[in-house]
């Protein structure tokens, strides 16, 4: 069986990046031949616009031309030159093994496609993979040699097989302030995360969610009597299914998934829900575009 | 209520956690894993559809109903067709059980404790009997609590004072038994270890006591007038304590000292009388100012009525010489004025046959039988190990030949052959053989050795060194409590007691509910099943 990131083609890479840096970026570049995702002003040397002298201003932006022409002094301001710091947030807890490892395979592509294209919109990609705790983790990176960091450890990376537990504060520690960060997991907790997002939220710049479900999830596991154990917390159900259950429990996803979904705009939070049917490009479109894949 | 006579059994119960477990955990059914158990929880009926309700908890119940009737079962439970039952109490009467505590003996504490228990106990009928001694029982039924302190009180007055060292009984474990004592007793703690006691009512807190334990009396050396003495007097408590120790004979104090003594120390005061007194008392009291909750040893009186008083011995026969100057050279013995037997304490046959009553006698059989000469050493057959038992004759006597008809215990012998022989029944009586008529041997000292011997021996009594001694075991002073712990193997139940058993119900009910169980297994198996959860 060839690995998931096998399956990743490099042509395909190369066509998403052309149009991925507009869908991160949410608005035109201003210079041409310079390719950083600006968002920010700073200490930059392309100019950005003219602002009413305020105290602790640097009095040498002051721009004399245009003072003469305004009644208050003008200084001007620049675009941040810097790049933004992107950290992936990789679940592997049990959870994701569900299904046949589909939710994982599926992460795993899109880990490394996102590092592609953020990496080639010159941006600095950092990694951290966790369950209930921080289980590995790369700082943000630059070039190519980053991408290839990162590949290798998401090669070498397995799930967790069972028991642990799916912890998003545990990245907190690793995500630098100001960071953009993307999370990648299925969410699938009591919460959905959300309080763990908030809190990332304070931290990062800007907190996106990739929810990767399977249709397993809600997958009717037997008929009649049976324990159901959750694959993470082992706490057991002792209960007797049919289909029709199966169904409820199907509908209740939905809903639940809507709701975090809308918690999440309200937070803004760009949050975005992909199966295992789709594929990865899919699943990286849907979300770069803000639209969801639909329900296998 | 109910008893269990295998109470051990019950630990089965410890099943039902277990069972409660293997519900839990070991549903029937294949275990499966899911991403998010919380998605199947808590389904609202109309999510669940047209399922069926299951009531996985009723399984759980019948199977802990049949795990918890058969341990039951196996504890044997049983229930007393009479409500209470007897109860034996041992009550220890020794003389600590005097001490007064608060106001109060240790008797009447104990009454108040055994009341109190008894009732608690739903005990219908109560034995009391004496821990020491035969003495017979009291039966104490269902009386107001008054009239039963009162029945106790009155037969703890009839008991005799206990004796230090008399044997306790051995209890009968097919009944219940309550001991009621202060543990006083050196030797109640070993006792109470192995002996199948149910309840023990301890009483009694205090420790202190002074007592005197004996008092002892002697005419002076050199001086029939003078009477020299001596106290001994104990310290049973914990502490020291100075006492003040007199002596008095009733009129007049003739000794008084002060003594100081330490814990478990015995001192010996010793004093003289110039005139022998009819009685003496010694008395202690402490000087601490401590209260001294047993003042029943603190003192100790001797009569010395007929301390060192001649005893008049009867003649009978025509006794050799030898015996008359024996009689008149005997400090303590003098020949009686009448020769009526009552009148005398000793008797002294010269005759063919020994007199058939009268006080104890000494007999010389006066036979014409051949007498043979011995000479060497006598030795007396019952000295006590370790004593003297030779008895150098120094000079030859005449042994005469034993009476056919005089049956007895030889106590002094020579040459294999009786030379004094001892019976006691009607009355002591000592047959000598010797023909003292002969030969010089009633004028030697050991002929007055063997008199003086007999003579002890028949009045029981030192008769050349006399002494009057009153005294009290230091056993019986100590009050100091001793915890007095359950051997842990009490009766369980009274055999031929009448009881209902109902374990055959509670197997019966239990096989009913695995029927049941068995049934619901079955059914549920046969149908089809549809939906449910918890």
């Amino acid at each position: 069986m060839t690995h998931p990131l096998a399956q990743i083609g490099g042509a395909e890479l190369q066509g998403l990046a052309r149009v991925a840096d507009r869908m991160l970026a949410g608005s035109p570049l201003l210079a041409p031949g310079n390719r950083c995702h600006r968002r920010r002003a700073g200490s930059g040397l392309e100019f950005r616009d003219f602002l009413d002298f305020a105290p602790g201003d640097d009095p040498r932006n002051i721009d004399w031309r245009a003072s003469a022409r305004s009644s208050v002094p003008q200084v001007r301001s620049h675009y941040d030159d810097r790049a933004a710091d992107w950290i992936l947030c990789l679940d592997r807890s049990a959870s994701m093994t569900i299904g046949g490892g589909r939710k994982w395979h599926l992460a795993l592509q899109l880990a490394a496609a996102l590092a592609y294209l953020l990496l080639d919109l010159e941006h600095r990609v950092g990694l951290v993979v966790f369950s209930g705790q921080v289980d590995d983790m790369r700082r943000p990176g630059r070039g190519r040699s980053a991408y290839a960091q990162l590949l290798r450890l998401l090669y070498a990376l397995e799930p967790v097989s069972g028991g642990g537990a799916s912890r998003l504060a545990a990245c907190l520690p690793h995500i630098p302030p100001g960071s953009q960060v993307l999370v990648l997991s299925d969410f699938l907790t009591p919460d959905g995360m959300l309080p763990e997002l908030h809190r990332l939220l304070q931290t990062a710049d800007q907190v996106r969610g990739l929810q990767i479900l399977d249709a397993a999830d809600t997958a009717l596991p037997a008929t009649g009597p049976c324990n159901l154990q959750d694959i993470e917390s082992y706490v057991r159900l002792a209960t007797e299914l049919d289909e029709h259950a199966a169904q409820a429990v199907r509908e209740r996803l939905d809903r639940w998934r809507t709701r975090l979904a809308r918690n999440c705009h309200d937070r803004g939070i760009a949050f975005t829900s992909s199966f295992t049917s789709s594929e990865w490009k899919m699943a990286l479109i849907a979300h770069l575009t803000g639209r969801e894949s639909s329900l296998a | 209520m109910p008893e269990f006579a295998a109470p051990w059994a019950l630990v089965g119960l410890a099943l039902i956690p277990l069972i409660r477990w293997l519900h839990h955990y070991r549903r029937q059914g294949p275990s499966v894993d899911v991403s998010a158990v919380f998605l199947w929880q808590g389904l609202r009926p109309d999510e669940r559809g047209a399922m069926r309700t299951a009531r996985p908890e009723a399984a759980w119940w019948r199977r802990a109903g049949i795990a918890g009737l058969v341990v039951l079962a196996l504890a044997d439970p049983r229930l007393p067709l009479h409500e209470a039952e007897t109860v034996h109490v041992w009550w220890d009467h020794a003389p600590s059980m005097q001490a007064l505590e608060q106001g109060r003996s240790r008797h009447a504490a104990a009454i108040e404790r055994l009341l109190e228990a008894a009732a608690g106990s739903g005990v219908a009928t109560l034995h009391l009997r004496a821990l020491r001694g035969v003495e017979p029982p009291l039966e104490l039924g269902a009386t107001n609590r008054e009239a039963s302190r009162t029945l106790i009180e009155q037969w703890l007055d009839r008991l005799p004072p206990a004796v230090g060292g008399a044997p306790l009984p051995l209890l009968d474990p097919r009944y219940m038994h309550w001991l009621v004592s202060d543990g006083a007793s050196a030797d109640l703690s070993a006792w109470a270890a192995l002996q199948p006691l149910n309840r023990v009512i301890a009483v009694g807190a205090a420790t202190e006591n002074i007592a005197i334990t004996r008092l002892a009396a002697r005419p002076a050396p050199g001086s029939n007038l003078t009477v020299a003495g001596i106290v001994l007097v104990h310290n049973a408590g914990q502490r020291s304590s100075p006492v003040e120790l007199t002596v008095s004979t009733g009129e007049q104090i003739v000794h008084r000292v002060r003594l100081e003594l330490a814990p478990a120390a015995t001192v010996k005061a010793a004093f003289s009388v110039n005139t022998p007194p009819a009685r003496l008392e010694a008395r202690v009291r402490r000087l601490d100012g401590t209260l001294e909750p047993f003042g029943a040893d603190d003192s100790l009186s001797l009569a010395l009525a007929s301390f060192a008083q001649p005893i008049p011995v009867l003649v009978n026969g025509l006794c050799p010489a030898a015996i008359n100057r024996a009689l008149a050279a005997h400090p303590r013995l003098v020949r009686a004025t009448t020769s009526a037997p009552d009148a005398a304490k000793l008797q002294i046959a010269c005759t063919d046959q020994p007199p058939s009553g009268g006080p104890p006698l000494l007999w010389l059989p006066r036979s014409q039988a051949a007498t043979r000469l011995v000479s060497g050493d006598a030795y007396w057959l019952d000295a006590p190990p370790g004593g003297d038992a030779r008895l150098p004759l120094g000079t030859p006597a005449q042994l005469a030949p034993p009476p056919g008809t005089d049956v007895g215990q030889a106590i002094l012998a020579i040459a294999r052959q009786p030379l004094a022989i001892l019976r006691s029944d009607p009355r002591p009586a000592v047959t000598l053989l010797l023909d003292l008529d002969q030969g010089a041997f009633a004028e030697s000292a050991a002929f007055a050795r063997i008199f003086a011997t007999l003579t002890d021996r028949l009045l029981g009594e030192d008769l050349l060194a006399p002494r009057a001694v009153a005294f009290r075991p230091e056993v019986m002073t100590g009050i100091a409590p001793r915890e007095l712990g359950l051997s842990g193997a009490p009766r369980a139940a009274p055999p031929g007691r009448a009881s209902f058993g109902f374990a055959p119900w509670l197997l019966w009910l239990a096989v009913l509910l695995l029927a049941w169980d068995l049934f619901a297994v079955m059914r549920r198996s046969s149908v089809v099943v549809t939906t449910g959860t918890r």
